[in-house]
């Protein structure tokens, strides 16, 4: 299944498995996301094409803060926070 | 990136497939066994629209879309365990994938050979699902020696690792694939360390004649794959038609989009669908 990063620099799809958590997810993107990893930032994707943009999301309260037993769903769009 | 490997006995539409998928003529595909030697390797955007719509929300130009690294492997018989057909070369090469597509020859055609004499899926998925097991139990039994030392030392971990393979060991000798033992999430994680080709998550492409691909999952070659697939393996299986989906490779993606939209025949087994089920 793929999740997805979504920045000014680019939109980028991840695969990974299904019932992967959270630090696991972001061990694709770098390794040091998966050793340093705090939280992620989680909007599904539904919510966010249907509020059409990321602030009227976070206004709805649909970006969720999740830690290190999330499990990922397919379409999740992810901000990582990590510290090394 | 994501690495799968294409398996299966010879002649059953590997290549097909792996040209198609990667929509290109790398791999020559030709009916006579063994006809690919030296694996070939292709990278398949995997297609998913979301990334375009999240694009405009994200105001970028930039789309980077998901990969998958196919691998098309030499076709494999009936004692490659021992080195049979081109043999250990290609275990070795499946050991290095994250996921297993086995193609499964469905459809009857007198001009392909069969190697195995006539067409009967679920043989076929015995036949590559013994020489893997075989494989495993190989490994296996190496680790359990070189771990019995340790354990008898007293080294804890080796305990531990022991037990498990000894609960691994017999699981495997009843021809059972290792990702249906039961395990607990540790052993899961251990597990993983063996490098053990049956743990490997398996999609079963049954490869159908182009005439069948609308009542794919009436043919009876498919019905016979899903049954067997239900009770014997954690996996899934996808219908498709190798051939169908290698004539379409010259189109692009929105011609193909428009005859498959056209043609309700060509909707249900899509090689798309291969790579959505991962």
């Amino acid at each position: 299944m793929t999740y997805f990063t979504a920045g000014e620099k680019e939109v980028r799809a991840w695969t990974i498995k299904q019932g992967w958590k959270a630090p696991q997810a972001a061990g694709v993107i770098h390794t040091d996301f998966e050793k340093g990893f705090i939280k992620a930032e989680i909007v599904s994707y539904e919510d966010l094409t249907r509020l059409g943009s990321v602030a009227a999301a976070r206004e709805a309260g649909k970006y969720r803060l999740e830690g290190k037993e999330y499990i990922f769903h397919d379409g999740d769009v992810a901000l990582f926070r990590f510290n090394t | 990136m994501l690495k799968a490997g294409i398996v299966g006995l010879p002649n059953v539409g590997k290549s097909t497939l792996f040209n198609a998928l990667t929509r290109s003529r790398k791999a020559e595909a030709a009916n006579y066994p063994f006809c690919t030697i030296d694996p070939n390797v292709g990278v398949v955007i995997v297609p998913d629209e979301r990334a375009y719509v999240l694009q405009k929300i994200a105001k970028t130009n930039v789309v980077v879309p998901a990969a998958i690294e196919f691998v098309d492997i030499a076709g494999l018989v009936a004692g490659a365990s021992k080195g049979e057909g081109l043999g250990n070369q290609f275990l070795a090469t499946i050991r290095e994938v994250d996921a297993i597509v086995q193609v499964v020859r469905c459809f009857e055609d007198s001009d392909v050979v069969h190697t195995m004499g006539g067409v009967d899926p679920v043989r076929d998925i015995e036949v590559i699902t013994t020489e893997l097991v075989l494989a495993d139990l190989e490994a296996v039994a190496k680790r359990v020696s070189k771990t019995q030392k340790n354990a008898k030392a007293g080294d804890k971990e080796a305990i531990i690792e022991l037990a498990f393979l000894q609960k691994l060991e017999p699981h495997l000798n009843a021809g059972k694939t290792a990702n249906t033992l039961p395990a607990t999430p540790e052993e899961v994680a251990l597990m993983k360390l063996f490098q053990l080709l049956t743990e490997k998550p398996v999609l079963f492409a049954c490869n159908v004649a182009e005439s069948d691909l609308a009542t794919a999952e009436q043919n009876k070659f498919v019905q016979k794959v899903a049954e067997y697939v239900r009770t014997h393996h954690d996996a899934a299986y996808v219908p498709i038609s190798a051939k169908i989906e290698a004539e379409l490779i010259d189109l692009p993606p929105e011609g193909l989009r428009r005859v498959r939209a056209d043609q309700g025949h060509l909707h249900p087994a899509r090689a798309d669908d291969l790579l959505h089920r991962r």
